[in-house]
């Protein structure tokens, strides 16, 4: 029963990561029992096997292709990257700009509407010059009796009278 | 060919990364040529192909280059930079699964490990292939959990934290993946060896 236990510990503790219970457990229990040792050492030996790969080993070739690519990198950074100056110009000119416009914008808001003078829309305009057209037309004609009618009404009166007043709803 | 593993100091590591903030464009070449053999080979053992692994590492140097203004100088740099290359080469094993066979050791041209004495009667290189082959076989999730614990050594926090997932999640990967790695090397090679 314990071995069944033990065995599924062993992966853990064999690689250092099992809690303290279980790694005194595991050890208690392969100091007595031979078949579990076997297997826990298998596992440390395939630690000592997985630490082969652990240093890097790389050929000269990849070596050097990894230098030039340190190079290129840093290369390619640098080009990307403004000096500290001109960042600093750059920043301070952002900041520039923005209060500008929030001055602006502030200054637009802030001002008076000048007052515009109202004005009717065409068709009212139409009728009202119209109304007073025929307000004097009316005046004129009755004028024509009056003693004192002078040339000018007398000939508004004709020009009134040969007008062509068809499309006026009188 | 060189197999050290530099580590360059944490102080260091800072001192670089806030010269660069100030101007100095090249002040992080120091730490991208101390970190581009490891990175390249992570990212190698995940994407099993050379020019994949190049373009892999060649991305991470611009991301870190377009991200190093946010980097918090509390951590790591090389965690940071091997969490952006995993993911990359995660999504980059995504789009080109399938299209690309495994290869083997051989075939990529590696060359060949120290000649070490083994206890178990296998050479260094013999025992480097077979675990190569082994990985190969392995769900890529498995894979780089085991890359991560066994060949970069980071704890399971770490790589909890790299992965974005749940400590109990790696330990559950690792056990998973530690007795899958134990039965392809059997199935391939047999119990003895």
């Amino acid at each position: 029963m314990e071995c069944e236990r033990v065995r599924k510990l062993i992966p853990l503790v064999s690689g250092g990561d099992g809690e303290i219970e279980e790694t005194s457990l595991v050890e208690r229990h392969i100091s007595v029992c031979s078949s579990c040792n076997t297997l826990y050492q298998q596992y440390l030996s395939d630690r000592e096997a997985l630490k082969t790969l652990s240093s890097p080993s790389i050929p000269p070739s990849v070596e050097e292709k990894l230098k030039n690519l340190v190079e290129t990198s840093l290369i390619q950074q640098r080009k990307k990257r403004a000096p500290l100056t001109v960042r600093i110009i750059r920043k301070i000119t952002g900041v520039a700009l923005i209060v500008v416009a929030i001055l602006a914008f502030l200054f637009y808001m802030g001002r008076e509407e000048p007052l515009q003078e109202e004005k009717p829309p065409e068709g009212v305009v139409e009728r009202v010059e119209y109304k007073r057209m025929m307000n004097r037309a009316v005046e004129n004609a009755s004028i024509e009796e009056n003693e004192k009618t002078t040339p000018a009404k007398r000939e508004k009166c004709r020009l009134l009278d040969s007008a062509d007043t068809s499309h006026f709803d009188f | 060919m060189s197999s050290e593993v530099v580590i360059v100091p944490q102080e260091l590591e800072k001192q670089l990364i806030e010269r660069f903030r100030s101007g100095d464009s090249y002040a992080l070449a120091t730490l991208f040529e101390s970190y581009s053999k490891r990175l390249f080979w992570v990212a190698f053992n995940i994407l099993r192909n050379y020019d994949d692994a190049l373009d892999a590492v060649q991305e991470t140097f611009i991301r870190i280059l377009n991200a190093i203004s946010r980097f918090d100088t509390s951590k790591r740099f090389y965690t940071w930079a091997c969490q952006i290359i995993i993911n990359l080469c995660v999504d980059k094993k995504r789009r080109i699964s399938g299209v690309r066979a495994a290869v083997s050791l051989e075939d990529v041209g590696l060359p060949p490990a120290r000649q070490d004495p083994s206890e178990d009667g296998l050479s260094q290189n013999e025992k480097r292939n077979r675990v190569f082959t082994v990985m190969g076989k392995m769900p890529e999730s498995y894979r780089t959990v085991l890359i991560l614990r066994e060949m970069e050594g980071l704890g399971c926090k770490e790589i909890s934290e790299m992965l974005a997932t749940t400590h109990a999640t790696i330990r559950w990967r690792l056990h998973r993946a530690r007795r899958l790695f134990r039965r392809i090397w059997e199935k391939e090679f047999g119990k003895e060896s």
